[in-house]
């Protein structure tokens, strides 16, 4: 049978067609589900310390930063507002005055708040920031010293350290500064525990990872220093000595993370003279006397010494997920995944490349992504802070790596 | 009487009219199959603008991109399968061809209290893309004789096999106690994620045939007008190993500007007695 030569044109012209229209995948995908923005600042001696970030909701995001000051031991305090695509909207600097900003950001009735320390008297800060990045007036707290706070309800759980008494100081504290309830745990008398605190404000020593929130069963903890040691001290707030306490090494050895899971089930991570180890699913006692080195782990011999993690369970693929970031030794951002119903590792996956990057804090995103900031040597030497927007989808690809 | 039998001649007849009458549609038509080679240079089109960076205190366009246009050069072979029916021609030019476009970009960092201690950096990248492509271009030809020329519009859909990517780094450090420049420093990464796997537009053409005997000669110019984005909006950031110093790809479509060279073979009526022409 004779193909006339108008059927052969025919042929490619339809074949071409197809070629043209059906046999490619989308490429669509908006700017805002997964990016890396890196907040770069054209002044030589700029030097930014990024503490932690929160999606607001408009979108964007709210990131809480520290700055270096020439006139002062402590740090400034600096948050910039990103839109959804990560780029920079504005920024609020702070008058040397106000110093020491610390994680968590406290979201209540639409307004993002922080606590920051008063550079003159070394007093408590309360500072609240609307979604667009617009400051509102600070409210005083009368403590000193702060060390970190997280959400409790209506009100703020704040950890802080008071010199005079030489306690570590849990508080539940009002919108309005009012201080509801409060105890004083010591850290034991003497300059040789006060130090490492001190030296922390100041950022001449470690970092440590001072941590509040609530057991499962429903007491107060923190992770902070006390009777000489870093521990995981469980109060109900109204008992003036530890209902629990899980003793680290002194200052050497304690909770790097903590993420609540079930009454005394956690996810945790924990350093000890600079080894790291990670515990996707553990049982901790939240009473009695307790030593951390009993609670194991998996050693994590990619994270740099003493390193800075953070712990969030979020659901992925329907599968609910606690997800570990932390800093590797290459410079690395370092995100491993595992099933929150027993704690079987899913997957692993590395953030950034050819410049050194440092993890600082995640937070799970609206469209059900994750938020990861950290901070990166432009050039090899400018201290800038980055973010990394990872989709659900790239989360999804991690769990098959 | 004996009639002669004149029914083979007869018939050899009618095929020799039929083979040669102006009129006939079989001689009207023609299949070539030719090979092709030449070079092209390429522009590239940015739509929107990304850059990793987002400065605190500047404009966003201060991180725009500089395209070169049309000044890195790329080759390009492949085989030209041709339909020529009376003036109008119908060709496919499978072929594999290599697309390069190059940008630039410039930071700097001042001390604000030292306005002579800066740094200064310029990121010069190139990119080489590998494409597979179909071309199918419809063309009309002009004049008889043996040199033809011809104009003609059509298609392309090109699937992408290879990409590398390669950036040169200089700049002066003013702030170490002298102008102390940067020696050059180049690296090379694949790319092939960093775009999707096709390209596709339309393309024009302006040439001439030269027929000397059975073969055809053709030169050809080819103007390629992109309509898809190349970039992967997906992995514009995510797999982009050079994320850190800035680099994000715009979306970008290509424009093309290609010489061919060209030599094709009547598939048809190769004998002495008929010519390749039409």
């Amino acid at each position: 049978m004779r193909i006339g030569h108008w059927s052969f044109t025919r042929i490619w012209i339809l074949l071409f067609l197809w070629f043209l229209t059906g046999c490619h995948e989308p490429n669509d995908t908006e700017p805002s589900v997964n990016f890396l923005k890196i907040y770069d600042d054209a002044r030589f001696n700029a030097s930014y310390i990024p503490i932690d970030i929160i999606q607001t909701s408009d979108e964007g995001y709210l990131i809480l930063s520290g700055t270096r000051l020439e006139s002062s031991d402590f740090i400034g305090v600096y948050v910039v507002k990103v839109d959804n695509d990560g780029n920079f909207v504005n920024h609020i600097t702070f008058p040397e005055t106000v110093v020491h900003p610390v994680a968590d950001w406290l979201l209540l009735d639409d307004t993002y708040y922080f606590f920051a320390m008063n550079a003159t008297n070394l007093s408590v800060e309360l500072y609240g920031v609307s979604q667009g990045g617009n400051l509102i007036d600070p409210v005083p707290v009368n403590l000193t010293y702060p060390l970190h706070a997280s959400l409790d309800g209506n009100s703020f759980l704040l950890l802080s350290f008071d010199n005079n008494s030489k306690s570590s100081v849990l508080s539940l504290v009002s919108a309005d500064g009012g201080i509801q309830n409060s105890r004083a745990f010591n850290i034991g008398p003497g300059d040789d525990i006060e130090e490492p605190i001190i030296d922390h404000f100041t950022r001449t020593g470690r970092q440590y990872p001072f941590l509040t929130g609530r057991s499962g069963d429903g007491l107060y903890y923190f992770n902070g220093f006390y009777n000489y040691t870093f521990s995981l001290v469980y109060t109900d707030l109204n008992a003036d000595d530890p209902i629990g306490v899980v003793q680290g090494q002194r200052e050497e050895g304690g909770f790097s993370a903590l993420l609540p899971l079930s009454s005394n089930v956690y996810s945790a991570s924990r350093f000890n003279f600079g080894d790291n180890y990670t515990l996707p699913m553990t049982t901790i006692s939240s009473t009695g006397i307790s030593s951390i080195t009993d609670l194991g782990g998996n050693p994590s011999l990619e994270w740099i010494p003493d390193a800075g993690v953070d712990i969030v369970r979020m659901t992925i693929g329907n599968i609910e997920v606690i997800v570990f970031a932390s800093t590797t030794k290459n410079s690395q951002i370092m995100l491993s995944l595992y099933a929150a119903s027993d704690g079987t590792w899913l997957g692993t996956d590395y953030l950034g490349y050819s410049t050194p990057y440092r993890f600082v804090s995640l937070s799970p995103t609206l469209d059900n992504g994750l938020a990861v900031l950290g901070a990166t040597a432009v050039a090899g030497r400018f201290e800038r802070i980055c973010m990394f927007k990872l989709s659900e989808e790239n989360l999804v690809s991690i769990m098959g790596n | 009487m004996i009639e002669p039998d004149n029914t083979f001649a007869q018939k050899r007849n009618n095929k020799r009219k039929y083979y040669s009458g102006k009129e006939s549609s079989f001689l009207n038509q023609q299949w070539y199959l030719g090979l092709l080679i030449g070079g092209n240079v390429t522009e590239s089109v940015p739509g929107t603008r990304y850059s990793t960076f987002s400065p605190i205190d500047a404009s966003p366009q201060s991180l725009d991109k500089n395209y070169e246009k049309f000044n890195k050069i790329g080759v390009q072979a492949g085989l030209d399968f041709t339909y020529l029916y009376k003036m109008l021609i119908v060709s496919l030019q499978p072929n594999f061809r290599r697309e390069s476009f190059a940008y630039s970009n410039q930071y700097m960092w001042v001390d604000e209290t030292n306005s002579d201690n800066t740094l200064e950096l310029n990121y010069y990248q190139e990119h080489k893309l590998d494409f597979i492509e179909i071309p199918l271009i419809v063309k009309v030809s002009f004049l008889q004789g043996s040199i033809k020329p011809f104009i003609g519009v059509g298609g392309y859909y090109g699937w992408l096999v290879n990409a590398n990517k390669s950036i040169t780094v200089d700049g002066v450090d003013r702030a170490s106690g002298s102008d102390y420049p940067f020696n050059k420093e180049s690296l090379s990464v694949g790319a092939s994620d960093l775009f999707v796997n096709y390209n596709a537009g339309v393309v024009g053409s302006i040439g001439v045939n030269y027929d000397p005997g059975n073969i055809r000669l053709t030169f050809e110019i080819q103007y390629r007008y992109g309509l898809t984005n190349i970039t992967n909006t997906a992995n514009r950031f995510t797999d982009n190993r050079l994320a850190g110093i800035g680099d994000a790809l715009d979306d970008l479509s290509l424009n093309n500007l290609a010489i061919n060279f060209g030599v094709m073979f009547p598939l048809r009526f190769l004998s002495n007695e008929f010519s390749s022409t039409e």
